[in-house]
């Protein structure tokens, strides 16, 4: 088999349909204002503490989520919490951590879980939960909303809420 | 800039606030990015939401995509994160592909002998190494250039065709040699 019959077969996928097609794209313009990306880019720092609480309350009492699949580092902070404690647990925000060039600069991140994890997922801000730091990121994928709770210096997934 | 691209229009207008540009360059792109999603989670699920994700991604970042490189080079690289990053998120690898999938399209030997060809690749792009079937999708679904794969990957050129090479050595192994 030579380079173009390889390049035929590896294209031979069924492709999407009209009706899948037109929902990815029709979703994302629609959850994406160029608008408001351009004036909150401009606009002063809201206390990005009170975003995430927002953010996780909204998400946890619609989608009446638990945590799930706790890494065996932090089993006593997250086991079992119903996510709609997290909003409470606000603390310090650090806001610096929004330098990451992935979440604020939006170059291509480089191929790694962690630059991945931070481009692909809605940054919502890292919240200190006691003496820990936590990343929160939303997102949403076309099949359920998801809040993952991250370590952002080793990028190890805490927790993990689903639909 | 790159000259000639026929994509940096788009993206001027886009930078602008213009939402029928953002649809336009999201259409444009969409089969190649579901391709590459596809190729490298191997399964449609997982494909359809890397793809999502994708262009999420892409709406995103446009405002500050520096066009240092060709916009597609950047959103394929995009795809590839989403897919890679799919990969991760599910903890999974794979979901082997049936044949019951393509049973409805089967009436010919043709069509038969385009559905088992189908199969094949599938299953053996699974017993091939996410980063050397991550260059072979490059190459061979999104028709890219050895320099803009090298881009998209952060490696040397060199080592991209090191990793198309051996990819296809495996590729070939898993198909029982017909490659």
């Amino acid at each position: 088999m030579n380079d173009d019959q390889l390049s035929q077969l590896m294209k031979d996928i069924p492709v999407a349909s009209d009706e899948a097609r037109n929902r990815h794209i029709t979703s994302t313009l629609d959850n994406f204002s160029l608008t408001e990306t351009h004036s909150r880019r401009r606009t002063s720092r809201v206390p990005l503490w009170s975003v995430a609480a927002a953010a996780l309350l909204v998400v946890g009492a619609g989608i009446g989520v638990s945590l799930q699949s706790l890494t065996d580092d932090d089993p006593d902070v997250y086991a079992n919490e119903p996510i709609e404690s997290l909003g409470g647990m606000s603390g310090a925000t650090d806001t610096d951590d929004q330098s990451n060039p992935a979440t604020v600069k939006g170059a291509p991140p480089a191929i790694g879980p962690c630059d991945v994890q931070y481009a692909e997922e809605k940054f919502v801000t890292i919240v200190r939960i006691g003496t820990e730091r936590v990343a929160i990121y939303a997102m949403s994928t076309s099949t359920e909303p998801i809040v993952r709770l991250v370590d952002p210096n080793t990028c190890d997934e805490l927790a993990i809420a689903r639909r | 800039m790159i000259a000639h691209d026929i994509d940096s229009p788009l993206v001027r207008r886009i930078k602008r606030g213009d939402a029928e540009a953002l649809e336009t360059l999201l259409r444009r792109h969409y089969d190649t990015v579901r391709a590459v999603c596809h190729r490298i989670v191997l399964n449609d699920a997982d494909a359809d939401d890397a793809t999502q994700q994708a262009l999420i991604s892409i709406a995103r970042s446009i405002p500050d995509f520096n066009e240092k490189s060709k916009v597609s080079t950047w959103v394929y690289r995009i795809a590839v994160n989403a897919a890679l990053d799919e990969i991760r998120r599910t903890k999974r690898r794979a979901i082997p592909i049936g044949a019951e999938q393509f049973d409805n399209i089967s009436s010919t030997v043709d069509d038969i002998n385009a559905v088992n060809a189908r199969i094949d690749i599938q299953r053996a792009l699974e017993k091939v190494p996410d980063e050397f079937r991550v260059a072979l999708v490059l190459r061979h679904v999104a028709d890219m250039e050895y320099d803009d794969i090298a881009v998209v990957l952060d490696i040397p050129i060199g080592t991209v065709r090191s990793r198309l090479s051996r990819g296809r050595e495996q590729l070939a192994q898993a198909m029982g040699g017909a490659t």
